[in-house]
């Protein structure tokens, strides 16, 4: 079952002759996490921005979760979606921690007896809990990513959108908000979309789609795609640090599973040669 | 960069005056002000001299701070003053030479003159430092609400109010980073005349206002996304109680104005 499903969509920004999404249809799985890859300017903020009514759709049809997304319902698609932005400086709306979380909750008129409760459920979630004094310029990067994971944690949505929450993190930010993520999916259900540049990001996900200029250009399971290295070579993506050392192998006339292994299952492989 | 203060910083020494609703101490503050101007009489000014004194110790900060409210706004009252000295007639005439002259009634008018300065700058900096920005936003929201039968947007100032309370800090470290940015190659800040300062600071303000619009478009989408409408009505998470001591803080702040009526009129 695919909980967002985008059909035919195409979006030209005003005042561009190319359009950035080309008659795009691609539909994402429940409660399965998908990457979208692609370069710079490949339409896939463009895509997930349009999967939240951020821009209005001017081609195509999208729906989520049952409702379609048009003028009409946008409160109902923002209640579904919670969307993490790139920069953790430019979402923190509220003065402290705690008041960025209510921020959307006071948005969806969530009575304050309430509100207490699930802002703390929400920073407890993402670990943030002792930090609900706090304000914006004690933060780091990856705390205010957690803020803004919170925020949205507290709308209880079904679908979480990245748009490269974590571009602007060190790694090791990066790595515990990936964490983070795969614990949520796995503890609340919820179907992630995530937007990366970095194949590498993928790997966290079941499913991958590429795009490139404005284009689907393959679509399907994590393992499937970033095996293909004809694929992921051909858009210039690069290939994870396992699969790097497979074709290195391969090279070298050492013959190595053909199926995907993440770097754990990497390291039992090899002590077992 | 705007490390001068002028009415003083949140110092929280969790003060009985501290724990006032901010409402209350805003209004207060306000009202202060026009008692000030009440005040004609030697006596008048005493009492209210005595009052801002008890503020003060109950506040629990320090004598230095309140001063150094004074001391930043030092040349405006030492001018203000002087001009009411040399240009006020009335009364006995000490000194005269062509349109100046010195009374006595300047002298006594100088010298209400600078105890309103003084008192105003000190109660204005005891609600600062008791007071945190985010409590006076607050207070301000609050007092504003009855503007909204005459179709004032109160709720969207108030939220630009917040938000430009949250990003200011946001703003100065990209401030740093942009004059840093230009020190690195080669700028100096600190040489040439005020004119030519002011003419270096042109390529810090230019990326500052650049980068501002990039920022704002982005919070909006991001407000937009978490589904904030401005024109739909929001509940609060973050609410004023009025306690007892506010009450009693009220009818002392009354009593205080009646002492000083009565000590205008009888004396």
């Amino acid at each position: 079952m695919a909980i967002v499903e985008v059909k035919g969509v195409s979006y030209t920004y005003p005042g561009s002759n190319e359009p950035t999404l080309n008659d795009i249809t691609v539909s994402f799985p429940t409660k399965e996490w998908t990457t979208i890859i692609g370069h710079n300017g490949s339409g896939k903020s463009t895509l997930a921005r349009l999967i939240d009514e951020l821009i209005p759709t001017s081609a195509g049809e999208i729906i989520v979760d049952g409702v379609p997304v048009d003028a009409e319902h946008v409160g109902d698609v923002h209640q579904k979606i919670g969307f993490v932005f790139q920069n953790p400086e430019n979402q923190f709306v509220g003065t402290t921690v705690e008041d960025d979380v209510a921020f959307g909750l006071e948005n969806h008129q969530v009575p304050r007896d309430k509100m207490q409760f699930r802002i703390k459920q929400a920073l407890n979630d993402v670990n943030m809990l002792e930090f609900a004094k706090k304000e914006p310029a004690q933060l780091s990067g990856g705390q205010k990513q957690r803020v803004a994971i919170a925020g949205i944690l507290s709308l209880r949505p079904k679908i979480l959108i990245f748009d490269e929450a974590t571009s602007m993190l060190d790694p090791q930010a990066r790595l515990n908000i990936i964490q983070l993520l795969k614990k949520l999916k796995v503890e609340k259900g919820f179907t992630i979309i995530a937007i990366s540049h970095d194949p590498a990001e993928a790997v966290a996900g079941d499913n991958v789609v590429i795009l490139d200029h404005g284009k689907i250009m393959a679509s399907g399971k994590t393992t499937d795609i970033l095996t293909n290295h004809d694929l992921m070579n051909r858009y210039n993506l690069g290939l994870p640090f396992t699969e790097q050392l497979k074709a290195k192998l391969k090279a070298k006339g050492i013959p190595s599973p053909e199926v995907y292994l993440d770097e754990e299952q990497m390291i039992q492989w090899l002590s077992q040669q | 960069m705007g490390n001068k203060v002028i009415f003083g910083i949140y110092v929280p020494t969790n003060s009985i005056i501290h724990r006032l609703d901010p409402r209350l101490k805003f209004m207060v503050c306000f009202w202060y002000v026009i008692l000030v101007f009440f005040a004609n009489s030697v006596l008048t000014n005493i009492w209210l001299g005595l009052v801002l004194l008890i503020f003060m110790r109950l506040s629990k900060v320090s004598t230095k701070m309140y001063w150094s409210g004074i001391k930043t706004l030092m040349w405006v009252i030492i001018v203000t003053a002087l001009v009411q000295l040399f240009f006020s007639a009335g009364g006995h005439t000490y000194w005269q030479w062509h349109f100046l002259s010195i009374t006595s009634a300047g002298i006594v008018q100088s010298i209400y003159l600078i105890l309103r300065f003084a008192y105003i700058i000190t109660i204005s900096t005891v609600l600062t430092v008791t007071t945190t920005t985010l409590q006076l936003a607050d207070a301000i929201e609050h007092l504003m609400k009855p503007l909204k039968y005459i179709k004032v947007p109160v709720n969207q100032i108030a939220m630009m109010l917040s938000i430009a309370l949250r990003f200011i800090p946001t703003i100065m470290s990209e401030v740093q980073t942009i004059m840093n940015a230009q020190r690195a190659r080669g700028m100096d800040f600190s040489q040439g005349n005020l004119f030519q300062r002011a003419k270096k600071l042109v390529p810090v303000m230019i990326p500052l206002f650049v980068s501002s619009f990039k920022r704002a478009e982005e919070l909006a989408i991001a407000m937009e996304a978490r589904g904030y409408d401005p024109n739909r009505e929001r509940t609060k998470y973050r609410v004023l109680t009025w306690q007892s001591r506010d009450t009693y803080a009220l009818l002392l702040v009354v009593l205080i104005s009646i002492i000083l009526f009565a000590l205008k009129i009888v004396f």
